[in-house]
């Protein structure tokens, strides 16, 4: 999956959570510009993880500031996925 | 020092606002119908009132995802309830000296049995984690508080069916030792969930359907043919505050919250009342005598009027108990049978209505009651609205199960 498509698919997963399409952009802050608390991010991992068929530790990813870091993540762990599949 | 109610927001089954509750209450006419939100085939009460509110049309997406719709009748019907008391929190009063006040019943069950059904089925992974806090009975209060930037004090009431008086009581006390400015008070009640419904029937509540009475004519307060209640969901809010604060700020007055008494008399078996009247007759009568005036000086009664056997002929005793042979020559009218028992909110409504109908000097009329129940020595207004020119004070009555008893006396 190439990395646009990881983009356009998280937007996706977020749209999907109730943000509108054009507030999504991988320099957006979660909390700050889209006010997203503790629980809703929670809400939002979840969701990626049941899209992506991944496993996000939270906690081990140091927690995310930009909607640019979910993005990461999320690539990083498709390829490591993928990588580990041979 | 006098407490004032300056704006009201309601979401009832007549619709959004007072105008349509007061419309129907005049005309008699009835929002109870068969129960389209879920299937209620098997329950012993398939009608309702069903409010039509479209929270994704009212409200921001994400907030909605994340709350209980007893939350979003809630924040709605405060938002309108500011608008029409022309008070912007922040602007017209600081956030520190405003404060909610909220009565609710059963919590926020449509949001939670969703949430419990995917627990069970697929794991605790699959459950929103807005489920815990979209289900607990403060959530509305919460919400109010952040959409509308409070901070002042705020305190959610679950007393059963009294808990809407209760939050007008706890706002008028508040107002009284000076801790707010202007308080937003009043309940929320979103019964329509499998569940929720449930609970109303086991606790010997509803009216049970029957053959030969159509959906609308279930609800029969004080009628030989009284058999329960029939419940609604809704949402009634009044922005309250001390008289001065509202004259200094040019505020239209609509009425004062003149009174209001409370007692208690649990009884065994639980699901029943004291069967004398007498002590929900203390709580009339402290309310009255807190407002200062004589029985003759009492226009009407909103009753609690709930349908269920015994809680309308105690009722008629408490008023017996609390102004004698002249409890008789009161008018009394219970309006809910028309658009359906609001439970937490059903006492803001009663207010709601009562100073809408004073001002209109109507006294609206109690819908379905065709032949009075034995033993009910009352003059319940029956049929269409009687003209009430001089009506000047109201008594409302609230009860709820384990013997909770609230009352409210409005002045015009």
């Amino acid at each position: 999956m190439g990395a646009m498509d990881v983009r356009e698919q998280v937007f996706a997963v977020m749209r999907g959570v109730g943000f509108d399409g054009d507030e999504l952009a991988d320099g957006k802050r979660l909390a700050e510009d889209l006010d997203i608390d503790s629980t809703e991010l929670v809400e939002i991992v979840v969701a990626l993880e049941q899209h992506f068929d991944i496993t996000v530790d939270a906690d081990a990813e140091g927690g995310f500031t930009t909607v640019g870091d979910l993005v990461g993540c999320v690539g990083r762990l498709l390829s490591a996925g993928s990588a580990a599949r041979g | 020092m006098s407490i004032v109610i300056t704006g009201i927001g309601a979401v009832t089954p007549a619709g959004d606002g007072v105008e349509p509750l007061w419309n129907s209450a005049r005309e008699g006419t009835s929002h109870l119908a068969t129960i389209d939100r879920f299937d209620a085939g098997d329950y012993a009460c398939p009608v309702a009132g069903q409010a039509d509110f479209d929270a994704d049309a009212e409200l921001p997406s994400r907030f909605v995802k994340r709350t209980d719709r007893f939350t979003h009748l809630a924040v709605h019907t405060v938002r309108r309830a500011l608008a029409d008391a022309g008070v912007a929190v922040g602007t017209d009063v600081s956030p520190e000296r405003t404060g909610v006040m909220v009565g609710n019943i059963l919590g926020g069950w449509e949001f939670a049995e969703r949430e419990l059904r995917k627990l069970w089925t697929d794991g605790p992974r699959a459950v929103s984690p807005y489920q815990a806090t979209a289900w607990f009975p403060a959530a509305p209060q919460g919400n109010i508080c952040i959409d509308q930037g409070i901070k002042g004090p705020a305190r959610t009431f679950v007393a059963d069916r009294a808990s809407g008086a209760y939050a007008l009581i706890g706002a008028a006390e508040t107002l009284l030792r000076g801790r707010a400015d202007v308080v937003l008070a009043g309940g929320v009640e979103a019964p329509l969930s499998p569940y929720g419904w449930l609970c109303l029937e086991t606790s010997g509540l509803v009216a049970k359907a029957r053959g030969s009475l159509a959906p609308h004519e279930l609800y029969r307060p004080f009628d030989a043919g009284h058999g329960g209640s029939v419940f609604a969901e809704g949402s009634v809010f009044l922005v309250m505050e001390r008289r001065e604060h509202a004259e200094r700020r040019g505020a239209r007055v609509l009425g004062e919250l003149a009174g209001w008494g409370v007692s208690t008399d649990g009884y065994m078996p639980y699901y029943t009342v004291e069967p004398t009247g007498r002590v929900l007759g203390r709580a009339m009568r402290t309310a009255t005598e807190r407002a200062g005036i004589s029985d003759g000086d009492l226009g009407a009664v909103f009753a609690h009027g709930s349908g269920i056997p015994f809680e309308d002929v105690t009722e008629g005793y408490g008023l017996w108990e609390a102004f004698g042979p002249g409890a008789a020559r009161v008018p009394v009218t219970a309006p809910k049978s028309g658009f359906g028992h609001l439970l937490g909110a059903a006492a803001p409504a009663d207010v709601a209505l009562a100073l809408r109908a004073m001002a209109a000097g109507s006294v609206p009329p109690t819908v379905n009651l065709d032949r009075q129940a034995p033993g009910i020595e009352l003059d319940i207004v029956r049929g269409a609205a009687r003209p009430a020119p001089e009506w000047e004070h109201t008594l409302v009555v609230s009860r709820g199960l384990g013997g909770v008893n609230a009352c409210l006396l409005l002045r015009r």
